[in-house]
């Protein structure tokens, strides 16, 4: 197996699909999963789109990857995402067995991979599928930040005409 | 409902996952107290202040407790301050200083380092030093027999559907199932598809259905609202009144599985765990743990503080029943 190496451009790609939810009216978090250089899914945050909270990136990326690929594929993809995974998508993540996170902003309030729980390295929620995985925070951090904030005043703005009209 | 139906906890089917605040015993700080004569209480309450370092920390603990001796008598003592805060020999050289050895006889004391957070904690610790205790009735659910027998019933009747596998149920709070479903990860060679997340996808889809046949904007709902809403989508699809009856009230509509409870065969993962959380569910019930379950074997994930959703958790039911139907299982549930 070889290791993996950060490319700056896959954090880039992230970044614009977390935008895309941004223009969709979901929470702007966006990644996409690399294997062997090359992008093999996109995925960006749907809740609202799908009435069902679970419909993180990392979750509808890695439906997509299923679809064409069995779980063994991710023993060399490695995942770029905006946001730190929550602690659901930080399980999911060992639960299929991704190689590498890397990571934009931390989550303070469910990061899965460090801030809130280490789910990532948690030796006692090891399994016969379930393996720790290496996980890097603070790429492109600002970015990533910048538009969760941009959404978030959006949103009150939304609150706030919505009481005028 | 009248309260003797309400069944005491002690005598409930299953147990209540307390996070660790919860359930801690008694963990003890040293500190100095003396006791006074009560017309020189306020001279030594103003040395207090004046000279001693502040009690922090320790808020839950009244600063005075009175003993009664007999009818008549009692004995009034006070919290100087924390042991760690000072020594014996600067605390009697302060109080030599201030000229206060008459009134202040230093003694060590062990006071409860915790404010209580149950009733059950609060009657266990209050015999070390009178302590401040406000009750939060949320924290005090109360179950009566006929939700009792409910709560079995549809945990009974889901062990008898699981074959064997690990399997879920939502319910709505007027007992209707609004999904059910079992872990598929063998069938679909897809190993996200735990039994917790099936359901929730299943409440997800139904709600969908149900926007892309009324219109565009998502309809809010009550919780016990969304099964009667999918039997009749015809009738809300053809009238406009129905419609109206949808988004009425939107202070009370619900969001998710917001109010849903949930029954699962297995103590669930932290993925299953968490996505309950995001959902917004109100009550969790499993019977049996799991060796990496984080409801309460590995974690506590529903009542962790930093999470903006909190849910009540419930194990243990019909355990022993589970345990003979159910395979046992080493990987996530």
């Amino acid at each position: 197996m070889t290791t993996s190496v950060y490319n700056d451009q896959f954090m880039l790609e992230a970044l614009k699909v977390a935008q895309e939810a941004y223009d969709n009216l979901e929470v702007p978090v966006g990644c996409v999963f690399v294997k062997n250089g090359k992008i093999i899914a996109h995925g960006r945050n749907k809740p609202n789109e799908t009435f069902n909270a679970t419909r993180h990136a990392e979750i509808e990326a890695i439906d997509d990857i299923l679809k064409e690929h069995t779980a063994d594929v991710f023993s060399d993809t490695d995942l770029y995402v905006t946001v730190e995974p929550c602690v659901m998508c930080a399980s999911a993540l060992r639960q299929v067995g991704i190689r590498h996170v890397y990571f934009g902003c931390g989550n303070d309030k469910f990061g899965g991979n460090g801030s809130v729980f280490d789910i990532h390295t948690d030796p006692r929620l090891k399994t016969p599928v379930s393996k720790h995985y290496a996980s890097e925070g603070n790429k492109h951090a600002e970015e990533a930040v910048l538009l969760l904030r941009k959404f978030y005043v959006r949103e009150n703005n939304h609150g706030k005409l919505y009481k005028l009209i | 409902m009248t309260s003797k139906n309400i069944v005491p906890a002690n005598e409930w089917p299953f147990r209540e996952v307390l996070s660790d605040e919860q359930s801690r015993d008694l963990e003890t700080v040293d500190a100095y107290i003396t006791n006074v004569e009560p017309k020189e209480t306020n001279n030594v309450i103003k040395f207090i202040q004046r000279y001693l370092p502040p009690l922090e920390g320790l808020e839950h603990c009244k600063r005075i407790r009175r003993s009664v001796i007999s009818e008549k008598e009692f004995k009034l003592s006070l919290i100087l301050c924390q042991k760690s805060a000072i020594s014996l020999d600067a605390l009697e050289s302060l109080v030599r200083e201030h000229d206060m050895t008459k009134e202040i006889k230093p003694a060590v004391i062990r006071l409860s380092k915790h404010a209580p957070k149950n009733r059950q904690q609060y009657e266990a610790w209050k015999h070390l030093w009178p302590m401040t205790f406000r009750e939060d009735t949320r924290n005090d659910p109360k179950f009566t027999l006929e939700e009792l027998e409910a709560i079995k019933e549809h945990m009974k009747q889901l062990i008898d559907n699981s074959c064997g596998q690990m399997r879920a149920r939502i319910v709505d709070p007027s007992g209707k199932v609004m999904a059910e479903e079992s872990d598929t990860r063998a069938e679909t060679v897809h190993p996200l598809h735990h039994a917790v997340m099936n359901c929730i996808d299943t409440v997800g889809f139904k709600e969908r259905e149900m926007a892309r046949l009324v219109g565009s904007n998502r309809p809010k709902r009550k919780a016990h609202q969304i099964s009667d809403e999918l039997e009749t989508l015809e009738d809300f699809q053809s009238t406009s009144e129905a419609t109206g009856a949808l988004t009425e009230e939107p202070s009370k509509a619900a969001y998710l599985c917001t109010g849903y409870d949930i029954y699962i065969t297995h103590e669930p993962c932290a993925m299953c765990a968490m996505a309950l959380v995001h959902s917004r569910i109100a009550r969790v019930f499993y019977s049996v743990p799991t060796r990496t379950g984080c409801l309460g074997t590995v974690l506590k994930i529903h009542s962790h503080l930093s999470l903006n959703h909190h849910y009540r958790v419930y194990m243990g039911l019909l355990e022993n029943y589970t345990k003979d139907s159910v395979v046992e299982c080493d990987f996530d549930a």
